[in-house]
């Protein structure tokens, strides 16, 4: 095995990450935004489109607001067949 | 039988996914933002979707191109410098972000991902166990 640089790994400067409220929204309210991108802010939405040519304007209005990492997510149709991985 | 004991400094519940998923932050250029991502041994790269490059600032096809052959066919990918937060670590990364428009998930893989960290999955539980690496 020949020597490797030690990863630099450090404590988030963000503070930690949580995104359980998000993932909560998400449990109860996708289904009604599939094929769409949501943005959410400490699990609120506070947009969502289908086109991700928008997705920039609410991300920015989001940032504006003081938020500062928004979440944004595809949510996708999950009646379409299981995921496999390996990409 | 021999027997190994990891460290590990945080823990993450997985069973709200379908699937091992952490959350986790990308920054670059002062811009953050928060996805939701599969973790996968398989993969050597992390990957994804090209809008979240545009949530970054960054210009997708400025990065550097790489080839990534799965299962169910082949696309492009470019590479960009980021910081990845994962619960209260962060380190600076290459990941890729997809060419397809349509790429539909973002993936955590071994390169900027794995190599960081210290990693153990109980999967009964849907417990994924993190650390630095650090080599002790």
């Amino acid at each position: 095995m020949t020597a490797r640089t030690l990863p630099q790994v450090n404590k988030a400067s963000l503070g930690r990450v949580d995104l359980s409220r998000e993932r909560e929204w998400l449990l109860n309210h996708s289904s009604e935004y599939i094929g769409q991108w949501v943005v959410l802010v400490n699990g609120c939405l506070v947009g969502h489109t289908k086109h991700g040519d928008e997705l920039l304007s609410i991300v920015a209005k989001a940032r504006a607001a003081g938020n500062q990492v928004p979440f944004v997510k595809y949510v996708a149709d999950e009646s379409l067949p299981v995921w496999m991985g390996w990409v | 039988m021999n027997a190994w004991i990891l460290d590990f400094s945080d823990r993450v519940d997985y069973s709200r996914y379908d699937a091992i998923t952490i959350g986790l932050f990308l920054s670059a250029a002062s811009q953050h933002v928060a996805v939701e991502a599969k973790v996968d041994t398989g993969s050597k790269f992390c990957i994804f979707q090209p809008r979240v490059a545009l949530l970054l600032g960054l210009a997708i096809e400025t990065g550097v191109t790489e080839s990534i052959r799965t299962a169910a066919g082949s696309f492009l990918a470019y590479g960009h410098e980021v910081t990845l937060t994962v619960s209260d670590l962060e380190w600076n990364s290459v990941v890729y972000f997809a060419e397809p428009e349509n790429f539909p998930i973002d993936v955590v893989g071994r390169a900027g991902f794995l190599d960081h960290l210290r990693v153990g999955v109980v999967d009964y539980e849907q417990l994924l166990y993190l650390g630095p690496y650090d080599a002790e």
